[in-house]
């Protein structure tokens, strides 16, 4: 099983490509960021550095939106990374959540997503689009590939995710969750024609290496809290009475009040106080590396391709270094 | 006086990167390439490895435009570059040719591109922009203002969007 890190663009950049060198020697296979450029540094003049730096790990956004660049300037970064330092990024893409919200706009529409995502793959791996009848191709794409993970947690979503993406992403490693957002994908992917065993399958959440529960339980509570805004999404289109969203899913956001951008993805976050400990023992890996070692088990049975660790919490550089040497090579 | 040199983003980067060292080891005050990010390569994970691989030289477009990335994100770019490297990038902007033009699309007002500076400035300066539009005018008449509705039902005409609904 693939272990990636999933970092914030919090100044100082060095500190990130530094953290993302330690990644690269480590074992990891991915290094990817958020993507909220007016909430952190903007990733992508950091993943040309990362990824001159470093010679194995995959960087890209985790995850970009099909709104804040137009989708052809997001394939050509892609596409400029790749040709010059190889087939080293993968697109993470979602409906957008902060870096739209912030600015006082909504996700974009799954129709939207889909053409983002169907233009920026054909752009950057060399063919061309029709934009509203001009014919557009980068004429210096040369061998370009480009894998589009898509992330989201609703029906639509993961249909759309099946038929069209080459990897899911999903933001919480509670299995009962897991099982059933991966196997929505894999029907539609199977429903589509497709081999389900060809969408890749990525999960990612926070993992604390530790054994003082409590603390670790209040590091990661934010996470909670994250997923908790796609989820009351999804409750209020959905309904929360468990007929369509699974109730794991649905039952915790009832307590949610508001949220608020300015503590996004941090430890501490006061508007993540509602979510319960039994959310963020399922939502996160938290324990000593046995722990992690069998939840990962768990996740790979059920179809997990790739874990990818939300490095956020007071003890960041152990749980880096306890992935690397007792989990890596041994899940 | 300053001489700044133009370069395009041809691949391959890595000798846009070694022109641009030359550059500076030159005593060149600025090296500028074209943002057109379909015809060339996107020039700002470019801008990244020459500031870090340059001690003088200023970067930047010559020119960005107001369309082809959200304001915020372009402000965002050149504020992540300066904070690393120190206020060494130059945002040149126009209201855009190559960049739109292949893309079938006609270049920016310059009202779009005067509030696009004004918000790239900004937040990049890291002022707070609102944003907000407090007053729409159609054909005389207003029809929002202080966040109220003042139209009537009738007023306008409907424009259908294309399916590439990103650019402005």
């Amino acid at each position: 099983m693939d272990i990636g890190l999933v970092l914030q663009n919090d100044p100082p950049a060095q500190r990130v490509i530094d953290v993302a060198r330690k990644a690269d020697a480590g074992g990891y296979s991915h290094v990817w960021t958020f993507d909220s450029h007016v909430l952190w540094q903007e990733p992508f003049v950091i993943y040309a550095q990362i990824l001159a730096q470093t010679t194995n790990v995959k960087v890209g956004p985790l995850v970009t939106n099909p709104l804040t660049r137009e989708p052809s300037v997001t394939a050509s970064l892609f596409a400029t990374l790749n040709d010059q330092f190889g087939q080293r990024t993968v697109c993470g893409i979602g409906r957008g959540d902060s870096a739209l919200r912030v600015l006082g706009r909504k996700p974009a529409s799954l129709a939207t997503l889909s053409h983002a995502m169907r233009v920026i793959r054909d752009l950057a791996e060399g063919r061309p689009v029709d934009y509203d009848g001009t014919a557009v191709r980068i004429p210096w794409v040369r061998d370009g590939k480009l894998e589009i993970w898509m992330a989201g947690y609703g029906p639509k979503a993961l249909k759309l995710c099946g038929e069209e993406a080459d990897g899911f992403i999903l933001q919480c490693a509670d299995p009962d969750i897991a099982r059933w957002t991966i196997g929505t994908v894999r029907a539609a992917a199977k429903a589509a024609g497709r081999d389900p065993a060809d969408v890749t399958i990525c999960v990612a959440a926070p993992a604390y290496v530790g054994t003082d529960l409590a603390h670790m339980r209040d590091q990661t509570r934010w996470f909670g809290g994250m997923v908790g805004n796609h989820v009351a999404d999804l409750v209020n289109r959905y309904g929360g009475s468990g007929e369509t969203i699974p109730r794991a899913l649905t039952d915790y956001i009832k307590a949610r009040e508001g949220y608020d951008y300015s503590h996004h993805g941090k430890a501490g976050n006061p508007t993540t106080d509602f979510v319960p400990d039994e959310v963020v023992d399922r939502f996160c890996l938290l324990g000593p590396a046995g722990a992690h070692r069998d939840r990962l088990a768990e996740l790979r049975e059920i179809g997990a391709d790739n874990f990818s660790v939300y490095l956020m919490h007071d003890d960041a550089d152990a749980t880096l270094d306890a992935y690397a040497q007792r989990i890596i090579g041994q899940v | 006086m300053d001489i700044g040199l133009v370069l395009q983003n041809d691949p391959p980067a890595q000798r846009v990167i070694d022109l641009a060292r030359r550059a500076d080891a030159g005593g060149y005050s600025h090296l500028w390439t074209f943002d057109s990010h379909v015809l060339w390569q996107e020039p700002f994970v470019i801008y990244a490895q020459i500031l870090a691989q340059t001690s003088n030289v200023k970067v930047g477009p010559f020119v960005t435009n107001p369309l082809t990335r959200d304001p915020s994100v372009t402000a965002s770019l050149f504020a992540t570059l300066n904070d690393q490297f120190g206020p060494r990038t130059v945002c040149g902007i126009g209201r855009g040719d190559s960049a739109l033009r292949v893309l079938g699309r006609k270049p920016a007002s310059l009202a779009t591109l005067s509030h696009a500076m004004r918000v790239i400035r900004d937040l990049a300066e890291g002022r707070e922009v609102t944003g907000q539009v407090k007053t729409v005018l159609s054909r005389g008449d207003i029809l929002i203002e202080d966040g109220e509705w003042h139209g009537s039902p009738g007023r306008g005409k409907y424009l259908a969007r294309g399916t590439c609904q990103y650019l402005g």
